[in-house]
């Protein structure tokens, strides 16, 4: 269709005469200077390109029109092939080996000058750009297969094949309709993929793709234009020129298909990644290298090799947090350990895991429970991924030694295995290896000799090991093993025991009966010795509570005090409180230890008043409230009710304890607007609610209201406007720091309340000031005129 | 005010009727914990005083007065055990 005119036309007389030249040369052995030679290649090879030119002029082929990138291609090959027509044409014209030499110089020599980085560029985007389709009408066509087998010679299909088969690879995509349905399996996503992304090249080239897959006619057109640039590619003899970026264009494939995958961990995607990428690879094999025998499988190799390499970089990278989304990511784990074991990279990724870690994971801003819950995946995900464990020893080494650094690591643990719904909870209770107290040498479980899966541990784990038992270890192992002992463990259960007890109320320890036993199958039943004892005091007080109120129903007292009574040296001692009890209190508590002596002779009870509870109804004037408190804030209260109104120094004198200790518990009062401080720490109990401090109650209409409301349904005013109620009175119990407030405001000037806040704290520790409190005291003192809001700054008047 | 006390949850400490802090002369153990052959102190680990105002764990006593070098005899003072009733 071409019509071919040289302008400038090499002679054949011009041919014969470097024949010539090339024959005596090789002949004589004199040295090749070449120039002729050189020279008549290059004028041939301008010939070629001015004409290349010329066509590509005529054609209006723009190298570099993207959106033209299919066809402007295969037109700039089709001009390329009508100048190659030309030289085959006089080739076989003159028609002898010689000049065909002469005629592949010249050929090779415009190959290389027409080839420069733009063009190489170009025919990478059209390659990529054409794999990308092929594949797409594949995954959304699988009929596509059909055509890429016509496009192909069925010869080079049978010996590529044949090929495969003898390198024992797996079933390779092409000619095999099967593969081709689970392609189509996750069509979806993909187009989900292409319509979230946001470039716009990006996203015209997938509705390019879209339309040539929707109509079968446009992907039969499309594979046959492609099949055959890939024809003209080899006869023009392109492709051992570009073969690098052919090979690119092939990795781009792999990376793109590849990065799609990202975060994707919950579908196994290594397979059907595995299946494409062989899909076009040797389709691309078929069509680029049928003429050489020797390099049949190159691009499949090459794909495959670069497959790997990519996603189990980009799987490596997303380690971390596949290890944070176990389970859901076991897919990806599968995928990854296929990866890791194929590339032998199990070290590169236990150091570029543990980097992560060190980066992410082990710093102040992780909570010790963060840590602990991404040790255990970690344990759990490496252990799939490396039945050895090599790589979990690595990594977990950085993450142990942190865990020691940190004080509540022992308590965090000892939280989360008692805690029943925990993983660490499974593996206690499943109580299977006895933890001995030497560490981590210590963990002692029989080894499987009968195992048929045994491997031999890998070289890395040399160096690594402590011993070889520590890979069979379950978690709660691992984590106990942290430390050198397991001591600390069993005291920290102690205390946690301890304090579940103390906690409740009806004697009951079902449940803290079960963790002991289950703590005894796993530390040893000597370890536990004081839990049990404990155990035995909580059961002992309850037969004692019982014999106690038979025989206050015999004697006819009213006995609303039940205690539990605790062995002295098993139990951690409990902060000690110093002030006197009441004597309605300490009546009680006399009877209890008398009733008690007589049950048990030779036996004194010591109360520790600062545990405890007592539950108290309050009768007032004109209101009755009942309110659970602690021994020490009951006693304040029976104090108030022998003196309706006492100082601060008074009510420490009578408690026989420090100011501070009383004034602490007169606010619990004041908070709950039972007392309030009727002149500088004087407080008076609160017999009416809404009378008394009228400068209080005008200034708090809202109060007054709540109160006036509750008054009249006295019998349940608890909660809702009591509630409301208890906020203000809150307000009011923080009049007494307004010294603090107005100093701070004086020397920093205006400010916004959270600062108040904090430096109230700072001031005033043991104060638990909600900021609520604090903003609804601070809008009081709006209203009485010392401070004024502006801009969300307090600031004085 | 009126104040009634409905339901009072108190926590005390049990310890045997003797000096403070004392432990038995024969296990150095304190009294309050058991002797060490009892893993459960209180009833089950009771303590036994002597008419010379002696006091032991009776474990412990027993067992000194089990062997044949005690001659019966209180192991603080050397005069014959009598147990105080």
């Amino acid at each position: 269709m071409y019509a071919y005119s040289p302008s400038n036309p090499l002679s054949e007389d011009d041919v014969q005469r470097i024949v010539q030249q090339i024959k005596a040369r090789t002949n004589t052995g004199v040295p090749w200077t070449g120039l002729s030679i050189e020279g008549a290649i290059d004028s041939l090879a301008t010939e070629y390109r001015d004409e290349l030119r010329r066509l590509c002029v005529a054609e209006r082929i723009d190298v570099l029109k993207e959106s033209n990138i299919f066809h402007g291609f295969l037109q700039f090959l089709q001009a390329l092939n009508s100048v190659f027509c030309s030289y085959s044409e006089r080739a076989s014209r003159i028609c002898g080996p010689d000049q065909r030499v002469i005629g592949d110089m010249a050929w090779n020599a415009l190959i290389h000058q027409v080839l420069d980085a733009r063009v190489l560029e170009w025919m990478e985007e059209w390659l990529y750009l054409s794999l990308s389709c092929v594949l797409h009408c594949v995954v959304c066509q699988p009929s596509t297969i059909a055509y890429l087998n016509s496009a192909m010679d069925p010869g080079v299909v049978a010996q590529l094949q044949k090929a495969h088969r003898d390198a024992g690879a797996a079933v390779v995509g092409f000619g095999d309709l099967a593969a081709g349905q689970s392609l189509v399996s996750d069509d979806n996503t993909e187009s989900d993929d292409a319509l979230a992304n946001s470039d716009p090249a990006q996203s015209e080239r997938d509705r390019l793709f879209a339309r040539v897959a929707s109509d079968p006619r446009q992907i039969g057109l499309f594979i046959n234009d492609f099949a055959g640039g890939c024809r003209l590619l080899v006869i023009l003899r392109i492709v051992s020129y570009a073969s690098r970026s052919l090979s690119g264009a092939v990795d781009r494939l792999v990376d793109a298909n590849v990065q799609k995958q990202a975060t994707r961990w919950d579908t196994p995607c290594l397979d059907q990644l595995l299946t494409r990428v062989r899909l076009v690879a040797a389709t691309l094999d078929a069509l680029l290298l049928y003429d050489s025998t020797a390099a049949q499988q190159f691009f499949l190799g090459h794909a495959e090799t670069r497959l790997f390499a990519k996603f189990s970089e980009l799987r490596v990278s997303e380690l971390f947090g596949i290890i944070i989304d176990y389970p859901d990511s076991r897919q990806a784990i599968a995928d990854l350990r296929t990866c890791v074991v194929r590339q032998r990279s199990m070290r590169q990724m236990a150091h570029s895991l543990r980097n992560a870690i060190q980066q992410r994971l082990l710093h102040p801003g992780a909570t010790t429970s963060d840590i602990l819950t991404q040790y255990i995946s970690a344990i759990r995900c490496l252990r799939l991924l490396d039945p050895s464990s090599t790589v979990l020893e690595i990594v977990a080494r950085p993450i142990r030694s942190y865990l020691r650094s940190r004080e509540d690591t022992v308590s965090c643990i000892v939280q989360d295995m008692v805690s029943e719904e925990s993983e660490l909870f499974e593996d206690l209770a499943s109580g299977h290896g006895v933890i001995m107290d030497n560490g981590a040498e210590g963990i002692v479980y029989d080894e499987d000799y009968a195992d048929k899966n045994w491997e031999p541990l890998p070289i890395e784990a040399k160096t690594v090991y402590l011993t070889a038992q520590r890979r069979d270890a379950d978690v709660l192992s691992l984590l106990v093993s942290i430390y050198e002992t397991k001591d600390v463990f069993v005291q920290e259960f102690e205390r946690h025991l301890a304090q579940r007890l103390l906690a409740c109320t009806e004697y009951g320890a079902e449940r803290e009966i079960r963790q002991v036993e289950m703590m005894k199958l796993r530390f040893g039943a000597r370890a536990l010795e004081k839990c049990e004892v404990m155990l035995k005091d909580v059961a002992e007080s309850k037969r004692t509570d019982q014999h106690v109120a038979e025989t206050s129903q015999e004697k006819r007292w009213d006995m609303p005090l039940h205690a539990l009574i605790v062995s002295r040296q098993f139990w951690s001692s409990a902060p000690r409180e110093q002030f006197a009890m009441p004597r309605a209190m300490a009546d009680i508590q006399n009877k209890y230890a008398g009733m008690y002596e007589v049950l048990k002779p030779a036996r004194k009870l010591e109360w520790r008043d600062a545990l405890g509870s007592v539950a108290l109804q309050i009768e007032l004037a004109d209101r009755t409230v009942s309110v659970s408190a602690k021994p020490s804030q009951a006693a304040v209260l029976f104090a108030l009710q022998e003196t309706p109104a006492m100082a601060l120094a008074e009510l420490a004198q009578k408690m026989e304890c420090s100011e501070e200790f009383a004034l602490s518990r007169v606010r619990f009062w004041l908070a709950r607007g039972i007392v309030r401080e009727i002149d500088a720490n004087v407080f008076e109990v609160v017999e009416t609610d809404s009378s008394g401090d009228d400068a209080a109650a005008a200034s708090m209409p809202a109060a007054g209201r709540g109160g006036a409301g509750s008054d009249q349904d006295d019998d349940d005013e608890d909660s809702g406007a009591g509630a409301a109620g208890a906020s203000n009175a809150r307000a009011e119990a923080l009049r007494m720091h307004f010294n603090f407030v107005e100093g701070m405001l004086r020397n920093f000037g205006p400010l916004p309340l959270d600062r108040i806040l904090s430096m109230l704290g700072m001031f005033l520790p043991g104060e638990n000031t909600t900021a609520e409190d604090l903003r609804s005291f601070l809008a009081l003192m709006a209203r009485e005129d010392k401070l004024e809001l502006a801009g969300g700054l307090y600031k004085l008047k | 005010m009126k104040l009634t006390i409905t339901d009072w949850r108190a926590v005390a400490g049990w310890k045997w009727d003797v000096p403070d802090d004392d432990v038995c002369g024969i296990c150095r153990a304190p009294f309050d914990a058991c002797c060490p052959g009892c893993k459960i102190p209180g009833d089950d680990c009771p303590l036994i005083w002597g008419e010379c105002s002696h006091v032991f764990h009776m474990h412990c006593l027993l067992k000194w007065l089990g062997s044949e070098t005690s001659q019966q005899q209180c192991p603080m003072d050397r005069r014959p055990w009598v147990t105080a009733s």
